[in-house]
């Protein structure tokens, strides 16, 4: 018979245990919380002593995100500064500005679209590599180029982002989510659900941390963008 | 939770074995498997292809026609994902262009066939 090792355990073994059973749950916790959102289109939560949800827009607020959608995007197309000039860019004026100043944001997109295929083609060697259940070393370093080009893939696409943050049609989108967000968001009240801002500007005024909550999710169970206008019956 | 970690959370539910088991079971009997059976949100879309996406990688290694060792990390399934998927294509394009050099070959034995015919025969 083996005998049973007596290994001595030390405070930080034992914090280390504590630590990832805590992080164990919060990780089950985390999957059940977004398998319940998956089924349900409802996002439940609790902040600052209170709970709240952001549910999936019906087609009568679906109907209102639009229209704030076409409000906002014809006041940014419009609005002109004192000296008579427009405010706002479109992403196709703001690229040739970026152009003027030495970014090519076109160009940028077409290192990205390179690197894009770059992956794609090692992957379908890796993909070879493994089918045909060959070298390990060989997939290892495919997997390790793999990697380093997601990573400048990422890199690139925060960079394009960051540009690209300021033109109308990205605006347009913040704007949508965070008017997505004020529409679906509720707060528990007894048995109840009431909506928690009564306007807009409430919700511009509210709390940061709570309205970055809400814009997440609300971005997280609506269709897509071109979707919202339909307005058709959900079940 | 961020917008990515959500998105790789999804990824990880629909890899479990039990959404899998469910996906087939609901597939099979026409259940939906959200409250929602049509008008889907994006994300409830990336969990479908993610259920289908696992699905197909899972018949593949039970069949044996790839090896366990895909699901050691996420590069490696989307690796044996590409290559597969680029196979099948090069298959199909394969195949049509086989289809249309048959067509082809028998429309020309065709005509050399109609040429060879005496005129006549039609009308005895």
């Amino acid at each position: 018979m083996v005998k049973k090792e007596n290994k001595i355990v030390t405070p930080s073994d034992r914090d280390a245990q504590i630590q990832k059973a805590a992080e164990e749950v919060k990780e089950i916790q985390k999957f059940d919380k977004v398998k319940k959102f998956l089924e349900d289109n409802i996002i439940e939560f609790d902040y600052k002593g209170n709970t709240y949800r952001v549910r999936r827009p019906v087609p009568k607020e679906r109907e209102e995100v639009n229209r704030e959608r076409i409000l906002i995007h014809t006041k940014l197309l419009s609005k002109k500064d004192s000296d008579g000039d427009y405010m706002y860019m479109c992403e196709s004026d703001l690229m040739k500005l970026y152009l003027d100043r030495g970014i090519d944001i076109a160009g940028l997109r077409a290192t990205a679209k390179s690197l894009n295929d770059k992956k794609e083609s090692l992957s379908e060697k890796l993909g070879k590599l493994l089918s045909d259940d060959s070298n390990d070393k060989d997939q290892q370093t495919l997997k390790k180029q793999i990697e380093a080009l997601d990573d400048k893939l990422r890199e690139l696409s925060i960079n394009i982002s960051t540009y690209m943050d300021i033109s109308i049609e990205q605006q347009v989108l913040v704007r949508l989510y965070s008017y997505l967000a004020y529409v679906t968001t509720e707060i528990k009240d007894g048995e109840n659900w009431k909506k928690y801002w009564k306007n807009f500007e409430e919700f511009q005024n509210g709390d940061e941390g709570l309205i970055n909550h809400v814009t997440l999710y609300a971005t997280l169970i609506t269709n897509e963008i071109s979707n919202l206008d339909r307005a058709e019956d959900s079940d | 939770m961020d917008l990515l970690a959500t998105y790789q959370t999804i990824r990880r539910i629909a890899k479990e074995d039990l959404a899998q088991q469910d996906f087939a079971f609901f597939k099979d009997l026409r259940i939906p498997i959200f409250k929602n059976s049509r008008d889907l949100t994006s994300i409830q879309r990336v969990y479908l292809s993610y259920l289908m996406f696992y699905g197909n990688l899972n018949l593949d290694v039970a069949l044996g026609d790839a090896p366990e060792k895909i699901f050691e990390c996420e590069i490696f399934e989307d690796a044996y994902s590409t290559f597969k998927r680029n196979e099948s294509v090069k298959k199909t394009k394969s195949s049509k262009e086989d289809l249309e050099k048959v067509r082809k070959k028998s429309t020309f034995e065709q005509k050399e066939t109609k040429a060879e015919r005496p005129i006549g025969w039609v009308f005895k």
